[in-house]
């Protein structure tokens, strides 16, 4: 460590991606502090606050909401300025939102990252899938992911894909009954059925045991069998890193030669501290990421700082098949119907990804009987009735980048430090509408395929949690703000370990794209130092 | 001023209601199930009477009287017009000569808004485990914790499906359908 700087690199945020990145740095013998909002807090508090939650599908509700450190659900949080409520479920606590992610660890295929040139709408990735590729692997590795080796993960039915360099560090799961059923009664209409990897162990690994099907993965796995940030956040710390908890970065100094020389961070007990390093990384999630780049006024010469905001808004569909398939054994998801995750049709409307859930129904069956009005031994038999089976579809739509769609800093709120907290103007484009026809039949059709009886099938948008395109990544600097290596045009030692990077949303969960642009910065960085 | 005096006195006399219509119900077989709790002497009268509603109600004998009072407390606390619709709803039940819960499926008291709403009311804060209506995607509602493993909603499926965060099972022991499925 340079006796001029307090750090080799500095991380803020603690999360899946900041941690990856924190970790990778330290094990190779950097220097690393680690600026975390939110405090450390042990696994079997957050049970308990869960367990003793007045709000259990408020997966939000067993988390610390510190009027210095809010997590997203605080009423002050997001002031929503478009036309759809965009209200991801973000939290501030070392290890960050993966605390109540479901762990789906998905790659993007090769098409996902050349929309604009194979279907002439949206953008194209600055990089090709094949350099991506060997980092999927790390992030596989470092997240301890499940996954089928075999299947076609495109949706077509075809050889496996994407490509891999290597096998899943771990076989998946075995089928869970309800999955079984809906594949053999839906699949044989030619709906393909594809297994979720998934970043949760079945077997030891790492410090994680294996899944015991706890069903509660949103919103905390009593055991850590799922992976979850703090992991590695723990082995960043290990391996040396200092972590700094309570520490709210709110400005990005920039240096005469316009690199970034040092970030400012305040805490709940007044401290207010001025911290130097070399390189720089930002890995505070999607929407804190380009608030911190607008408030320091850095990064943004191109303008698209907090502009192209994604999220894979979506659907859902709940019905009642004609026979029990008893959802809610095993985790609460497993995988889902990918037949248009990829085709032609993207020329025109957006890829389609229909998940099937598998959390525990009983919350929704009871109330919804009794509000029907169902009393006594009536309503107990009809509870177990629908609970076996009730089948939940959750649905989501790639997004395409729009200015418009945008995050910026609220300018008439402001969190206890002072720091002003978020505005969000999201408006679902016509891309997505176009699409919706098409998963509404296919609701129809899985409906009639499992003799079903509809509860609802038009829910509205609803909101995935997955921030993309908030700091764009592209090949120029004028219409992005970070190039390949995740590195801002603007200021060569300043990294951005964020899915906001991603260019084009596809149909995925993006964590494990972050984490493998995160682990590659990384060590393009300690390659630097 | 006024209205604090006139809210007090407005309890004072629902208590009363409430309280006399209890006694009466105590008498009548259909409302007393042989219940017994622990600390009954400790109790009010309004949480005896509560009680016994809740149990009519979820027609289940063997409520557990710490999570009846907790159901209680949450109730009347969030609801300061509780106690008086209580005891609407049990002398309705009394007047209709109801024999179980399950005689108020599709019975004609339930076309009574307010009556029907407070018997879901009850029902929900012990077959859900929370009293009041959730905001989602927000950190403040006016949910109350009532109970969790204990929420009835479980046991109907309790030899298939686990309460969330209870395991108890193993790794890919959901490969299977549950016993009562199997041939
Ligand atoms: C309910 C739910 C389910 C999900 N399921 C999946 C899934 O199955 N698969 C998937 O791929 N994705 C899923 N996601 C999305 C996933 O959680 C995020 O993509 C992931 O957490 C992003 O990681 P991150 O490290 O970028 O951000 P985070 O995990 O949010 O971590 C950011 C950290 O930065 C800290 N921070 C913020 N601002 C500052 C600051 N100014 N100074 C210091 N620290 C700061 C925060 O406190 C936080 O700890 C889900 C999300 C939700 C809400």
């Amino acid at each position: 460590m340079s006796n001029e700087f307090d750090a080799d690199v500095i991380v803020i945020g603690s999360g899946a991606l900041g941690s990856n990145a924190a970790y990778t740095l330290a094990k190779k013998g950097k220097s690393v502090i680690i600026l975390e909002a939110g405090e450390k807090i042990p696994r079997w508090k957050i049970v308990e606050n869960f367990r003793n939650s007045s709000k259990k599908e408020n997966y939000n509700s067993p988390y610390p909401n510190e009027p210095w450190a809010h997590h997203s659900y605080d009423e002050q949080y997001i002031e929503n300025t478009g036309s759809f409520e965009l209200r991801p479920g973000m939290l501030k606590l070392v290890g960050g939102t993966t605390w109540h992610w479901a762990a789906a660890a998905w790659r993007y295929i090769p098409n996902d990252m050349k929309l604009k040139t194979l279907y002439g709408v949206g953008r194209d990735w600055p990089m090709e899938y094949s350099e991506l590729e060997p980092y999927y692997l790390k992030a596989e590795l470092a997240l301890g992911v499940c996954g089928s080796d075999t299947e076609d993960q495109s949706g077509q039915g075809g050889e496996a894909w994407p490509p891999r360099s290597g096998k899943y560090p771990m076989e998946p799961e075995g089928e869970t009954y309800l999955f079984q059923r809906l594949k053999d009664r839906i699949g044989s209409a030619g709906f393909n059925f594809i297994h979720e990897p998934n970043a949760r162990a079945t077997r030891a690994y790492d410090t994680r045991p294996a899944c015991s099907g706890n069903n509660n993965c949103m919103p905390v796995c009593p055991i850590g069998a799922m992976y979850s940030g703090n992991v590695h956040a723990q082995h960043a710390e290990d391996e040396g890193a200092k972590l700094i908890t309570d520490a709210t970065a709110y400005k990005l100094e920039k240096g005469p030669n316009g690199d970034i020389v040092a970030v400012h961070y305040r805490s709940s007990k007044g401290d207010d501290v001025r911290l130097t390093a070399k390189y720089f990384i930002v890995a505070a999630h999607g929407l804190e990421t380009p608030k911190l780049l607008l408030i320091s006024d850095v990064a943004n010469s191109s303008d698209q700082v907090g502009r192209n905001l994604m999220d894979h808004t979506g659907m859902g569909l709940t019905f009642l098949a004609d026979e029990e398939v008893w959802m809610g054994r095993g985790a609460v998801q497993q995988g889902g119907i990918f037949n248009r995750r990829d085709g032609e049709f993207r020329r025109d409307y957006a890829a389609v990804k229909h998940a099937v859930s598998n959390g525990v129904p009983n919350m929704k069956v009871a109330r919804r009987l009794i509000e029907q009005g169902v009393f006594g031994q009536q309503l107990d038999e009809r509870l177990r009735d629908e609970a076996s089976r009730w089948v939940e579809i959750s649905t989501v739509f790639e997004m395409l980048p729009h200015q418009s769609n945008r995050v910026e800093a609220s300018t008439t709120r402001k969190d206890a430090l002072g720091i002003p907290m978020l505005k969000v103007h999201y408006d679902v484009d016509d891309y997505v509408k176009a699409a919706k026809p098409y998963a509404s039949a296919d609701f129809a059709r899985f409906v009639e395929l499992m003799g079903g009886t509809v509860i609802e099938d038009d829910t509205g948008w609803q909101n995935r949690d997955h921030l993309m395109g908030t700091v764009i990544m592209g090949d120029d600097p004028t219409d992005s703000v970070v190039n390949h290596e995740c590195r801002t045009w603007d200021h060569k030692n300043l990294f951005l370990a964020t899915t906001g990077v991603i260019p084009a949303s596809g149909v995925i969960n993006p964590t494990l794209t972050g984490v493998a642009l995160s682990i590659r910065a990384a060590e393009i960085i300690d390659r630097e130092i | 001023m006024n209205k604090k005096t006139e809210t007090k006195s407005e309890a004072a006399l629902n208590r009363r209601h409430f309280l006399a219509s209890s006694m009466v119900l105590a008498g009548a077989a259909i409302l007393s199930p042989a219940i017994a709790w622990a600390d009954a002497a400790s109790l009010t009268k309004e949480q005896q009477a509560f009680s016994q509603l809740a149990h009519f109600i979820t027609g289940k004998p063997q409520l557990d009287e710490v999570i009846i009072q907790r159901a209680f407390d949450c109730l009347t606390a969030g609801n300061k017009a509780f106690l008086q619709q209580a005891e609407t709803a049990f002398n309705a039940i009394k007047q209709a000569g109801l024999k179980s819960a399950d005689d108020l499926n599709g019975h004609a008291l339930m076309d009574n808004a307010e009556i029907a709403a407070t018997l879901k009311q009850i029902n929900s804060a012990f077959y859900l485990g929370y009293t009041g209506t959730p905001i989602s995607a927000r950190a403040n509602d006016n949910t109350q914790f009532v109970t969790y493993t204990d929420a009835l909603m479980y046991p109907p499926t309790a030899d298939a499906t686990v309460i969330p965060s209870y395991s108890r099972g193993h790794t890919n022991y959901w490969v299977n359908p549950p016993a009562s499925l199997k041939k």
